[in-house]
This record gives C-alpha cells, structure tokens and sequence, in this order.
C-alpha cells in the first residue's frame, strides 16, 4: 500500500508488488534471452566481419607449373601488369618452399614432394580504400599470361558475409518474436489491471481524467516493470557471457588450440545489452499505453 | 444549461426505460429526480453525467449538443459536474483528502494550490479531523460527505446527487440536504434522484416525475420554476 500523504501525490492506482511479481519474472527471462542472442549475434557477426575483412584487402595469382623459363617469364609478365595497376599496394612473389609449406596439410612430408611441379602464386595487397576492378585485372592478366588465375577469395567472402548476414536475420527475427511475447505478456497484464481496477478506472474517467491521464498512470508502472526486468535480464546474460568467456579462453589455452577464437562479446557486446533494459521498458510502456487507450475508447 | 428533447433511453435491446423525455436545468436552479424504485432516476442521471447515451433524442449540455461535442472535449465537460454516486465509489487506497482532492489534481492544479481549500471543505462537511483515514474505516454517512465533497471541491457548474440520503437515518439526511441548499446558494444547479417524497415534500423545488417511462415536470410551489429551495417548517406527524 502506498504511503499517503496530505501531498496529494499518491500513486492513483494501487501498487500491488505481490501481483506484479511474477510478470517481472517473466519478463526478466525474456530479456536474458534477448540479451544473449543480442551478445551472441553481434560476436559471431563481428568474426564473420573479422574474417572478411581479412580476405578482402588481398587477392593471389596462380600461374600454373610450366617449365623454369616460361614460368620465370610468367612471373615477370605478371609482376609488371600488376605493379602498373592502380591500387595495387603491393604484389610478391611466394617462395617455393612458402608455397610447399601451403600445401604440406594436404600432401604432407612426402618424399619426392620435391620433384612434382609446383604452381606458383604471387600475393597482391590492395592500396586499403581504393576499389580496383578485380574481373578486368583478371582479364588481363589471364590474356597476358596462359594459364594465370586470379583469386580474389571472392567466393570465401560472399559465404562469410551471407553466413553473417543470415544469422543477424535469425537473431532479430528471435528477438522480434521475444519482444512480441513480452508485448502479449503486457497486453494480459494490463488487461487484468484495467479489470482489477475498474473502479478507480471509472471513477478518474467520471471526474473528468483525459484517456491519456489514465493512461499514463499505467504506462509509468509497466516502464518500471519493463526497466526492472531488462536490468536483471541483462545482468544476469552479462554474467553468463563473461563465465563463457573465460571458459573458452582457459579451453584454448590447455588444448593448445589457439585457432579457436575465445567467445568474447567484446566491449561492445557488454555495452549493447544496455539496449536491453531500455526496449523492454520502452516496448512494456507503449504496450501498456496503447492497451489502456484502446479500452478506454470504448468507454461511454 | 441542460436539455433534453424527446430523449429515450434503452439498455441493448431491452425495454425502452425512459421515452419522450424532455425538460430543461436553468443555472442555479434545484431540481428533484422523484419515481419509483427501477422508475430510471439513475438512468437519467447517467445520461446527464455522460455515463450513458442516449437510444434516440437530443441532450444539451452547457448549450452543446453532446452527439457532436467531439470526444476530446468530454473531459472538460465532465468536470463542469460533480456527481453524488449512490455508491459513493470511493477509492479505498487513497485517503479522505486525496479523494477529495481527485478532480482538483485530474484538472491539473498543483497540491500547494489546493490543499487549503480542500481542507476547509472537509472542515465544513465535519471531516475536519479524518483527513487521512481511508474509506474503509469510515462510516456511511461519513463517505457519504467524502462523496459529496468530492463532488462539490472543483466548484462544479452542475451537481448530481443518487439517492444521497438513502443509506443515512433521517437527521443526517436533513443534514445533507442543507449543504446541497447551500451550494446550490453559491449557484451550482443541484439534481437529486430520492425515492423518498417526504424529503421531496419538505423542500420546494421543481420535480422531474418518472413514471412509466413517461417524464413529469412539477414545479415546485415556490418561486416560479422552483429554483430557489426552502426548507419548509417542520410538520409535526
Ligand atoms: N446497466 C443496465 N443494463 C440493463 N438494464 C439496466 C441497467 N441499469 C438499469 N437497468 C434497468 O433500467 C431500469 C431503471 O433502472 P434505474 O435507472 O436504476 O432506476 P432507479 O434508479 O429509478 O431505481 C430498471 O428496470 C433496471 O433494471
Ligand atoms: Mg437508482
């Protein structure tokens, strides 16, 4: 029961924590949820970025094995189209023994490896920033010399990137269904409030409270519901992500598996369930306000 | 300041409970809703208060027909009139001052504005010293004067009043009837539903008589229209 004053300031309808209890609790999980397909989201899309991004500044030319005087002309040939191309930062010639070492996972220490004709790749930086035309640089360079190949990782890029972007689809498409649960939840909730408290409801609208008036008296109590679930919510995902990340970091450091990245949100990710709260007080506020509106209507 | 022309009245597809209703509430003038109980004395007043429309008719109030008043504006028209709900409708979670202080802070006035007034009010209705009991605890004719005071705090133009006297004994119902003469002094235009016709009998006012549906003006044996109420003397049984 609240306290009441000669103020005149007491809440108009009564707070009841013993029935809000269990609408908070529910809505606490729903934004744990959220929170952690937000975390885990903006983690593997910041990877897929990482990853991209890696690929994208470089591209390599293959030149097929040939005799040592046509591929030594090849690789002139082809070191002087690229060093002439605009935005090619840099293009290198790969060792043979770098190039074997490449391949070693896939033909291992053979003996006799040695003697079997090797391609040879030559690794071009781009000039970050500038976009060069990749399909008539391999154009050219195919035209030039028979046989030379240019790989700009592009189809490594566009399985990455679509990976990346199919998953931020499934994450929001998880976190519009969640926030539509949440926003059913309020629907009920301020429903029964309005049945609950029918009276005072009549009695403000009687004495002349304008439909927002009433309105706002149960928006203000479901923004504080909504403020205090997302808080416990993305407490307690912040909680699990950072159990997750050091978990992760002590796996790769015992088995040696460095390739593994840790499962760090980063900064950022810690920072973005802040949103969490702050949607899940704004979506029970607006829920609740409309739910209000749209039963006073038809109020005579 | 009220008109009603050719009103019925009808709950879904029920039976019509009010038919051909037509009267007129001059400002500061005091009136009687009188018939028997189930007559429609509350259904008349509800339509008054904008609770209910009406089947069919026209309803003015304050010289607006309330068909066409748009629905932003029903709020400033409800707070032009105080109503006297039969049963009470108190809100039990607010103390005797903040019920009473209710239409001051729905209208938007600040509490260091009307705290005085609100006080003195309660003071008049002898709720001086009850200020922050809660309405359970009350007796009825104590909610009885919240309700009214309620009722009467933002200077209404217009007070209804249902059957105000009907859960009080006999001295406290006089006791009533004098505040709503007093108020209806400082010129709120008074309408009260009672089944009861010795209280009707004692003061001269107009009564609006219900009865089969059908609506009798009587006026009052006083001033002409009866709109001044005198408590007559007291006939000895
Ligand atoms: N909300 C309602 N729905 C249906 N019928 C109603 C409703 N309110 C009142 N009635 C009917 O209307 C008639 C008049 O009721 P009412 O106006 O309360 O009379 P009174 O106040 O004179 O006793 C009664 O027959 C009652 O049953
Ligand atoms: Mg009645």
């Amino acid at each position: 029961m609240a306290e009441t004053t000669n103020g005149g300031a007491a809440p108009l309808l009564p707070t009841d924590r013993r029935t809000t209890l269990p609408l908070t609790a529910m809505m606490a999980v729903m934004c744990y949820l959220a929170a952690l397909t937000l975390a885990l989201s903006i983690m593997l899309s910041e990877t897929a970025a990482d990853w991209s991004r890696g690929l994208s500044g470089t591209a390599t030319v293959q030149l097929m094995p040939a005799e040592s005087k046509v591929i030594d002309e090849h690789i002139q040939k082809t070191l002087e189209i690229l060093r002439a191309t605009p935005g090619i930062a840099s293009a290198r010639l790969v060792s043979e023994a770098e190039t074997r070492s490449l391949l070693e996972p896939w033909l291992g220490t053979l003996s006799g490896v040695d003697d079997l004709p090797m391609p040879r790749l030559i690794a071009i930086a781009f000039d970050p920033g500038t976009v060069v035309d990749t399909n008539a640089l391999g154009e050219r360079v195919s035209a030039a010399v028979p046989g030379a190949m240019l790989d700009t990782h592009q189809a490594w890029r566009e399985t990455l990137s679509g990976f990346a972007g199919a998953l931020a689809w499934f994450a929001y498409g998880v976190l519009a269904l969640i926030a539509a649960a949440a926003a059913g939840a309020v629907i009920f909730a301020t429903r029964a409030g309005l049945l609950t408290h029918q009276e005072i409801v009549e009695v403000l609208h009687f004495v002349g409270a304008r439909d927002s008036f009433i309105a706002s008296e149960f928006q203000r109590r479901f923004l504080i519901l909504g403020l205090e679930a997302g808080v416990l919510g993305a407490v307690f995902a912040a909680i699990t992500l950072f159990v997750g990340e050091i978990a992760t970091g002590a796996m790769a450091t015992n088995t040696g598996a460095n390739y593994l990245p840790a499962l760090s949100p980063g900064l950022g990710g810690y920072l973005s369930l802040v949103l969490v709260p702050a949607m899940a007080a704004l979506i029970a506020m607006l829920t609740a306000r409309v739910t209000v509106l749209a039963a006073l209507g038809r109020m005579p | 300041m009220i008109r009603f022309e050719n009103v019925g009245m009808r709950y879904g597809s029920g039976p019509e409970i009010l038919r051909d209703v037509t009267f007129m509430i001059n400002p500061g003038s005091f009136h009687f809703v009188t018939g028997a109980s189930g007559a429609g004395k509350s259904t008349l007043l509800k339509l008054m208060f904008l609770a209910e429309r009406p089947s069919r008719g026209l309803i003015s109030l304050f010289g607006e027909d309330i068909a066409t008043t748009p629905y932003e504006n029903l709020p400033q028209v409800r707070r032009r009139i105080g109503v006297v709900y039969q049963d009470f409708r108190l809100l039990d979670h607010l103390s005797v001052y903040e019920n009473v202080a209710l239409p001051l802070r729905i209208a938007g006035r600040k509490p260091n504005d009307y705290r005085d007034d609100v006080e003195e009010l309660l003071i008049w209705v002898g709720l001086g010293d009850r200020l922050k009991a809660k309405p359970p605890t009350l007796s009825g004719g104590e909610k009885q004067r919240v309700a009214i005071a309620r009722a009467v705090v933002a200077k209404p133009d217009l007070l209804l009043a249902d059957e105000p006297t009907g859960n009080v004994d006999p001295e406290m119902g006089l006791r009533l009837m004098r505040l709503f003469s007093q108020l209806n002094h400082f010129g709120t235009s008074v309408v009260i539903a009672t089944h009861d016709r010795a209280l009707v009998d004692r003061f001269e006012a107009t009564e609006l008589r219900l009865d089969q549906g059908q609506l009798r003006v009587i006026a009052g044996k006083g001033e002409a229209g009866g709109t001044k109420i005198k408590p007559r003397k007291e006939h000895k049984a």
